[in-house]
């Protein structure tokens, strides 16, 4: 889904205020290549088909330049993710309520989109999290290395078993699991730093 | 036998990759939004945005703003080539009453009213769609970028 190079995002008072003053092509870009796959995952996960979803990225990150230049971050009111997610979840409203189909529901009941649940928010931002942490632990580990984890640890396979498969040890696969477990956790909780969680 | 962080931590990573997979479908429109959003603000960006809050039709040709539309909810608007339209678009490509833009309880609702050469949004041909912020109009060679500008916000 990040489709460009990875860049330092610092969700911190001086970046929004930078963001308010200079609403640069580079910084959008960062927001959009930070967020875009948070908020088609989220939109998914509320229901939405793949085009409504695209429709509420769309509208979101337009929102969110729109409103950039006269943003005053307040960070005792909340994270800057926060602020994101109420912008996002009234897009997924909007986006169900251009269907007719909803045209005389109470789409914030019938989806149950509470501005408080922002549970599937919270599990788009942790899975965005770890696609980012696995994709950068991919690059640093061997292709071998990296399978003797996902298949014993993901997929739960027997270690003999994978051992046999990749034609290493058993030792050696137990090791390989167990590192690059905790290469994901290392890099997952570097992201959230950056990410100013 | 597994700690329960590490059953927890397998479950999140097992849903993290299957939604890799699946959004791994959806690179390409995430790209095709990204670059169709930075035209769009690219020409928002050359031309003072209205002040007061609502929703517009930002009308462009040749790659270049001219003027924001106030498009008014109580009313449709007509976009076409005759002189009584709300929206005149002098080119003898577009039709005399070519589409309409007009508000109902779902939101704003942009018709093809029968127009000879069509109506299109973000490069497809539509005969309605309900208008997305961003959305890109296409009549002819004139553009139409659609955006409720909003009123003030404090985080």
């Amino acid at each position: 889904m990040n489709s460009d190079p990875k860049q330092t995002l610092e969700t911190t008072r001086s970046f929004m205020e930078k963001m308010r003053n200079e609403p640069t092509d580079r910084t959008w870009h960062t927001l959009y290549a930070r967020y875009a796959g948070m908020i088609i995952n989220y939109a998914l996960k509320r229901g939405c088909s793949e085009s409504m979803a695209e429709d509420v990225l769309q509208e979101t990150m337009l929102s969110l330049w729109l409103v950039m230049p006269r943003f005053q971050y307040n960070p005792e009111k909340g994270r800057f993710r926060s602020y994101l997610f109420r912008i996002t979840r009234n897009k997924v409203i909007d986006a169900f309520r251009r269907n007719r189909r909803y045209a005389d529901v109470d789409i914030e009941k019938e989806l149950k989109l509470s501005e408080e649940d922002d549970t599937d928010w919270d599990r788009a931002f942790d899975e965005q999290i770890l696609t980012e942490a696995i994709a950068a632990v991919i690059k640093k580990v061997q292709l071998k290395t990296f399978e003797a984890f996902r298949l014993t640890f993901i997929e739960g396979k027997q270690v003999k078993d994978v051992a046999k498969l990749l034609g290493i040890s058993a030792n050696l696969v137990s090791q390989h699991k167990f590192s690059v477990q905790q290469l994901i956790v290392k890099e997952a909780n570097r992201l959230r730093n950056e990410y100013g969680e | 036998m597994e700690s329960d962080e590490a059953t927890q931590l397998k479950e999140r990573l097992q849903a993290a990759l299957t939604i890799s997979d699946l959004t791994r479908s959806m690179d390409q429109p995430v790209r095709r939004i990204r670059d169709r959003l930075s035209y769009v603000i690219d020409l928002m960006s050359q031309t003072d945005r209205p002040e007061k809050a609502g929703a517009y039709l930002l009308v462009a040709s040749a790659g270049q703003p001219r003027y924001w539309f106030e498009l008014v909810g109580t009313r449709e608007c007509v976009v076409g080539r005759h002189e009584t339209a709300d929206l005149e678009i002098n080119s003898s490509a577009v039709s005399r009453r070519h589409c309409t833009v007009s508000r109902d309880e779902s939101g704003w609702l942009l018709e093809d009213a029968g127009s000879r050469n069509g109506t299109f949004v973000n490069n497809q041909r539509v005969e309605e769609k309900y208008l997305c912020d961003g959305d890109l109009i296409q009549v002819v060679k004139e553009e139409m970028i659609f955006a409720e500008i909003p009123g003030e916000l404090e985080h």
